[in-house]
């Protein structure tokens, strides 16, 4: 059976799969980057490097961007496909382990990326599939590579 | 301790920096004479200098031809430890846009400071000058 940390960002509600997270941390040193996709702005500190920072702003219908997500009062630490992201957070709740059963197909939910909806305590909310979001990234990552001059404009470093 | 020195910029939650090693010299922007400097805050897709604020002029690039790039403000000489300067991780990455920043310094007592990529910064400012 799936175990799923329910988190609350803003007014909505998120599930996530509870063996992605690795820690739940405080706000850390952060810093929005230029030139950024919109799902990750910014760079925080994490154990002597710097880890994407994730905004679910960005693929949930209904948040507001914040100016700095990074002063969420929680940080998810999500280790997933060989990649580490900070995603800030306005409150966890206690994982939950869910009926497989349980998962439904979207329905009343619509966010990027989520695979499924569940209900907990009465409230219907959207699984959010870090997997498949990393996955996205790399794969629009590998393609970009593929376009140096895309990238650096034609001018490469070994030049 | 190895360190590097970034000529530095302060712009709202944040310091960028570029290698000093890169930058020929700085010049007041009154006393500016040259080509229109390329504006660094275009490259970063944020608002340019207050008009009133100093915002003096980089030269970039090769000491034969540097480039004039227009400095995000007033600019402060920072000395700090390699190690302290990590990589943006690749999913922070764009591949759709160029982005001009390599790296990132969490430093205690000040600002973040964000590296930025000279060579995309002088390919940016090539593209701006092309007719």
């Amino acid at each position: 059976m799936p175990h799923l940390l329910p988190v609350q960002v803003q007014s909505v509600s998120i599930a996530i799969d509870a063996r992605h997270v690795h820690e739940i941390v405080g706000p850390g040193p952060a810093v929005l980057l230029p030139g950024t996709r919109a799902e990750i702005p910014g760079v925080m500190a994490y154990r002597g490097r710097a880890v994407g920072l994730f905004d679910f702003a960005a693929v949930a219908d209904g948040l507001v961007p914040a100016r700095d997500i990074s002063q969420r009062p929680r940080v998810l630490v999500v280790q997933v496909e060989g990649s580490t992201l900070a995603a800030p957070v306005d409150s966890v709740r206690e994982v939950r382990e869910i009926a497989a059963d349980s998962l439904l197909p979207p329905r009343l939910t619509s966010q990027k990326f989520a695979t499924a909806e569940v209900e907990i305590d009465g409230v219907v909310m959207p699984v959010f599939d870090f997997a498949a979001f990393v996955k996205s990234v790399a794969a629009a990552a590998a393609a970009g590579e593929l376009s140096p001059d895309r990238a650096t404009g034609g001018i490469t470093r070994g030049s | 301790m190895i360190t590097s020195t970034f000529v530095t910029m302060e712009r709202g939650r944040a310091l960028f920096g570029i290698h000093a090693q890169i930058v020929q010299a700085v010049v007041a922007d009154r006393e500016w004479s040259g080509a229109d400097p390329f504006e660094m805050s275009q490259a970063l897709g944020i608002t340019g200098p207050a008009a009133d604020s100093p915002h003096p002029i980089l030269l970039v690039g090769i000491k034969e031809k540097p480039t004039p790039i227009r400095a995000l403000g007033a600019v402060v000489m920072r000395q700090l430890d390699v190690s302290s300067v990590w990589p943006v991780p690749h999913l922070a990455r764009n591949p759709t846009q160029r982005q001009p920043v390599s790296g990132v310094a969490f430093v205690e007592g000040t600002l973040p400071l964000v590296i930025l990529d000279p060579i995309v910064l002088l390919a940016l400012a090539a593209e701006h000058t092309q007719p």
